[in-house]
């Protein structure tokens, strides 16, 4: 949200600074900035982020020039996509901040999205289960979390949320503390365009995460349910099977997640309850946190040193 | 020995170049330009070579259609934004942060107030500038680069971006915005002079 001075338009000292406004417009701004300090910290303060951005002279590698050569001599004329380029694939260990905070057009503060627990009974806008012992069964759980739990009744944390809960203090907020240990279950994902599906083994329910920020819980309705088309996910990879039961009785999942971005993938994972919240944790390494307030973080515990015990007893 | 230039490739594509300019002389007026965009759209030195690949792969391959004179840059930099971006977005759903990333993300490197060499500082809020730059939506990112560093007019952006001028303009002051207050949350100190 931009700040707004009392008589003043950051929008046209935006455009002042890009040189957009004619020598009229130029005029009323210089003379504006000559008695508005606030004005003149705004637009110092955009020259300094452009400066930050420039950092240094940036010289492209030598052989840019001969692979690219080497490329154009090639008879046939190679795709597009970038992941077929050498290099991706090595820098696939590269960190980028995509999607850490909650999606959607933007990033927002991690603190705007650790709101306090929805009480039962409220519109949570969170929560979509699609058999009514599904709903039951889950307000039986976020009660069961939101009892308050003692300091020494804290179980030990999954190694990789511990981290975050250390040293993040929104994190800590926002999950609280852990209520019971970790158990060990079978986890089913597929990524799209707009989000991921995420399936429990032990529970035989399905998280939609997506790019508006928030998680949302179904009942696998299990495989009487009506098949759906290998199509109607759309893309060119297919809908997982584990899938096609929850998005034939739930026609809203297709324009909330778009397209199969990833084949669907089956890990062992280990899953833990928090007060206020729940930790998913896969054997990729992959951490999700899923707050009762109806957003969610997830990252890459590259230090995981926790692996699934054996075979997970739930089944899928 | 005959060496062999970009521009002698020519036979083996059926696209005239265009008169004013060969492909050679556009790729080492632009590379550097180009590739440091890039660079700053994706955050890491490997992933912007490979970008840079194929956008100039994919100039030379749509070389008969480049404009001429003061539109080629645009035109250039429009093929790189869209390949960018393009990648951005497919890393967006299926790449991870790791942990230290994600702690990171939280809790900058910190500075202390206390250190006297202002160019530690500078260097450490440039790095924090372009952290921030990383939660900013990839059009916000293209049009603050575009504009700040390769020095491209609103019009121009505009032909990158396929946007109007106008549409550049509000995009440019919404993403400055977005940018000083992301890098408040981030920790970052006032912006010394």
């Amino acid at each position: 949200m931009a700040e707004q001075h009392r008589g003043c338009d950051l929008a046209r000292l935006s455009a002042y600074r890009d040189g957009e406004l004619d020598r009229v417009e130029q005029q009323k701004v210089r003379k504006h900035l000559q008695g508005c300090s606030s004005c003149r910290s705004a637009l110092d303060e955009y020259a300094r982020l452009g400066a930050g951005l420039q950092g240094g002279r940036v010289t492209p590698p030598r052989m840019l020039h001969r692979e690219l050569r080497g490329r154009l001599e090639s008879p046939r004329p190679r795709p597009w996509s970038v992941g077929a380029l050498p290099g991706l694939a090595a820098a696939a260990s590269v960190a980028l901040v995509v999607w850490v905070v909650v999606g959607g057009p933007g990033s927002v503060p991690l603190a705007q999205h650790l709101g306090p627990a929805v009480p039962l009974g409220a519109e949570p806008g969170r929560v979509a289960v699609s058999s009514g012992s599904g709903v039951q069964a889950l307000d039986d759980r976020v009660a069961a979390r939101q009892r308050p739990v003692a300091a020494d009744e804290c179980a030990e944390p999954l190694p990789g949320v511990a981290v975050a809960l250390a040293q993040l203090p929104e994190v800590r907020t926002g999950l609280g503390c852990a209520t019971d240990a970790a158990r060990v279950l079978s986890l089913v994902s597929q990524t799209f365009e707009r989000g991921s599906l995420l399936r429990r083994g032990d529970t035989r329910e399905v998280y939609a995460i997506t790019e508006d920020g928030r998680w949302r819980l179904y009942a696998d309705p299990g495989p009487s349910a009506q098949a759906v088309s290998l199509s109607d996910a759309g893309g060119r990879l297919e809908l997982g099977n584990w899938f096609r039961p929850v998005w034939s009785v739930r026609p809203d999942l297709r324009p909330m997640l778009g397209q199969v971005v990833e084949s669907q993938q089956q890990l062992h994972g280990l899953v833990q309850p928090y007060e206020g919240g729940l930790a998913l944790w896969d054997a990729g390494g992959r951490v999700y946190l899923l707050l009762d307030g109806g957003s969610f973080l997830r990252y890459l515990d590259d230090r995981a040193t926790v692996r699934s015990q054996g075979a997970a007893s739930e089944g899928f | 020995m005959q060496v062999r230039t970009l521009t002698s490739l020519a036979s083996a594509q059926p696209a005239a170049a265009p008169a004013e300019q060969s492909f050679e002389q556009a790729f080492h007026d632009y590379q550097a330009g180009l590739y440091g965009y890039l660079l700053r759209m994706i955050g890491n030195s490997d992933d912007a070579y490979d970008l840079a690949l194929a956008s100039f792969e994919k100039a030379y391959r749509s070389w008969s259609r480049a404009p001429s004179g003061n539109e080629l840059k645009p035109w250039l930099y429009r093929i790189a934004t869209n390949t960018c971006i393009d990648e951005l977005r497919r890393r967006k759903l299926v790449r991870w942060l790791s942990l230290d990333g994600f702690l990171q993300l939280f809790h900058p490197s910190q500075v202390s107030l206390e250190n006297p060499e202002r160019e530690v500082v500078r260097n450490e809020q440039s790095a924090l500038i372009r952290s921030a730059m990383e939660q900013l939506p990839e059009r916000y990112r293209a049009c603050l680069l575009l504009r700040e560093c390769e020095g491209l007019s609103c019009e121009e952006i505009g032909e990158v971006l396929g946007m109007t001028r106008g549409a550049v303009k509000i995009t440019l002051f919404r993403a400055r915005e977005r940018l000083r207050k992301v890098y408040r949350e981030m920790g970052g100190d006032p912006l010394d002079g």
